[in-house]
């Protein structure tokens, strides 16, 4: 089942100063499907933030078309079973944290004894118990980002909106907030992330999207994006550090001892490359596709876009 | 209790200024035990109503400095509340307020609720308590307190519709202040034209109209005192043009206000 769906969607800023305004998010469309860790990238000022804002109606949309959970955001019932940690957030300081989970609770017009029992809860879950009964005036930004987390669990959300969860968090803290996402995905829940740490998407996320320029450039499962396209690498026991390989199947990339990087013009090439080692009978061990990182794989997608622009 | 009242009142009792509120009315009860005469304590008390005449002798005066007690309490709750709508739609917490499964309307009509009805109680319990203790060291009672307590709610009611208008529209609370500010000027300053028979667009004909339509248009706050000193002290005739084209501006108000929310970006 998606949980999200959006189609064509555009937003367009007008401001005062740029002719025909800013166009934030460009016609993308995209899904995201319920159990799913989604993870959307892309450059500063990409319109990542714009798209969510967009997905919950906090902006309007200028063109196209979004539904969340079934609903269009312009019904308040889209917004019943989801929960959402705003970039930059600033929660009302006079409140404390308990009383910033009471707020939020009782907006999504829970009862007072769930709230009292889920915001104990996520209080201990976020490490922020003996910090509950202070004014958020006073906490830092790590530990805001902690309460700010809890409150946007406090209805038990089906669709988690997490917006740079990790921004300004310690590092034990960013790793118990991993384990977290990996607990509500565990349970069945969605959570679309929006973040720049990449190698802590590549971690946790299922999907990741590119947005560049409002436009979307890549989208793909975290698998498909890190495989370096064509790419394998084969550990053997080379006797000689020569082999051609004829230009229809690839190029040879290196070759040692005890290990060949050859690039391919396609997938089934891969077959002509281990039938010729085993007929010079070499002994292979391993053959695998060369994986990059989600950063590499981000930088060259923006890179590229970049090129194609200019 | 719902949550946005608690926010309301946790926001509230934040501000420092809060304890002006308590100060004025402890300063006002200090004045209400140790003045044997009312005469000395209350300004502008209306000679001509003839206290003793009426044969009521600490009531009127009571009351009267109880409405102005209120009227400053009044003043202060609409300053302070000007920061209300700036501060919760500023970026980052319209993001917390707006995701939530809330129409925009509910959202803001439940915080105006909340606004309305946290202030009017305080400006009504530091009324109330200093009127209380005057009632008691003069052994009078007059139920007219609550004609001029249910007064309070009405002037608020309507400074909150604009209030709040301007805070969505402008976003800040300085312009909030002004505009509120100016609202009062210009309505003061032609109730007064008015009242003394001094407009006929000083010699401009299409002068005198523009202010006569602004006259007819601005919630006439002035006047509506008048109105509450009229029915409470029983002098001069109702007229209910006042009350009911300023409270029908103050729902217009609101009106513009919902509409102008609902369409709004954050
Ligand atoms: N309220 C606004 N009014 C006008 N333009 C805006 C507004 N909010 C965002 N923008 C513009 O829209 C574009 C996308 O911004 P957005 O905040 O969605 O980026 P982002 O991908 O979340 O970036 P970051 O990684 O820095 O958070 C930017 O060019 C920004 O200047
Ligand atoms: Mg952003």
């Amino acid at each position: 089942m998606n949980v999200v769906t959006v189609s064509d969607i555009t937003k367009v800023y007008n401001t005062g100063m740029q002719k025909g305004g800013i166009t934030a998010v460009d016609c993308v469309s995209l899904h995201i499907e319920s159990g799913e860790i989604f993870g959307l990238l892309g450059p500063n000022g990409a319109g990542k933030t714009t798209l969510f804002k967009m997905l919950l109606g906090i902006t309007g949309v200028t063109s196209g078309e979004a539904m969340l959970l079934g609903y269009p955001p312009s019904n308040p019932k889209s917004r019943e079973r989801i929960g959402y940690l705003p970039e930059n957030h600033r929660f009302p300081e006079h409140l404390t944290g308990l009383g910033l989970l009471q707020l939020t609770g009782n907006m999504y017009k829970l009862d007072k004894e769930i709230i009292e029992k889920r915001s104990a809860e996520l209080l201990e879950l976020v490490d922020m118990t003996k910090w509950a009964s202070t004014k958020m005036k006073k906490y830092s930004k790590g530990m805001l980002q902690r309460v700010g987390l809890a409150q946007a669990m406090i209805n038990d959300p089906e669709v988690l909106f997490l917006d740079e969860p990790t921004d300004g968090v310690d590092p034990i803290g960013r790793a118990e907030i991993k384990n977290v996402m990996q607990k509500i995905r565990d349970d069945g829940k969605t959570i679309i992330l929006n973040s720049h740490l990449l190698s802590e998407v590549e971690m946790v996320a299922d999907r990741v999207a590119i947005l560049q320029n409002g436009k979307l450039a890549k989208i793909g499962t975290v698998d498909e994006m890190t495989n370096k396209k064509l790419q394998y690498e084969i550990q053997a026991e080379f006797r000689e550090t020569l082999f051609d390989i004829p230009e229809e199947i690839g190029k040879l990339q290196s070759l040692s001892r005890g290990r060949m990087v050859v690039e391919l013009v396609d997938e089934s090439k891969i077959n002509w490359v281990i039938d010729s080692l085993r007929r010079k009978k070499i002994d292979i061990r391993v053959v695998k596709p060369i994986k990059i990182t989600l950063e590499q794989s981000f930088i060259e997608t923006v890179s590229s876009g970049k090129e194609g622009v200019s | 209790m719902n949550g946005l009242f608690k926010d309301t009142l946790a926001e509230l009792f934040d501000k420092k200024t809060v304890y002006l509120f308590f100060v004025i009315t402890f300063l006002s009860i200090l004045m209400t035990l140790f003045s044997g005469s009312f005469e000395m304590t209350i300004n502008g008390v209306d000679q001509g109503l003839g206290i003793d005449e009426l044969g009521i002798d600490v009531d009127t005066p009571l009351l009267k400095g109880i409405a102005s007690l209120m009227s400053l309490l009044t003043f202060l709750a609409v300053m302070l509340s000007a920061g209300i709508i700036p501060n919760m739609f500023i970026k980052g917490r319209a993001d917390y307020f707006l995701a939530k499964p809330l129409s925009r309307s509910s959202l803001l009509l439940k915080k105006f609720l909340s606004v309305w009805v946290v202030y009017g109680l305080l400006i009504t319990l530091c009324g109330f308590s200093c009127y209380l203790v005057g009632a008691l060291v003069h052994s009078v009672f007059n139920n007219l307190i609550f004609l001029l307590i249910g007064a309070v709610f009405v002037k608020l009611f309507i400074w909150l519709s604009i209030s709040f208008f301007v805070g969505i529209f402008t976003g800040k609370t300085v312009s909030t202040i002004m505009f509120l500010f100016l609202t009062w000027m210009i309505q003061s300053g032609l109730s007064m034209l008015y009242s003394t028979q001094m407009v006929a667009g000083f010699g401009y004909e299409a002068f005198g109209k523009f202010l006569d339509y602004c006259y007819y248009l601005l919630p006439k706050m002035s006047e509506m005192s008048t109105l509450v000193d009229k029915v409470a002290f029983l002098s001069g005739s109702f007229n209910s043009y006042i009350l009911y084209s300023t409270v029908g501006f103050a729902f217009a108000m609101l009106y513009f206000t919902l509409a102008l929310f609902k369409r709004k970006n954050y």
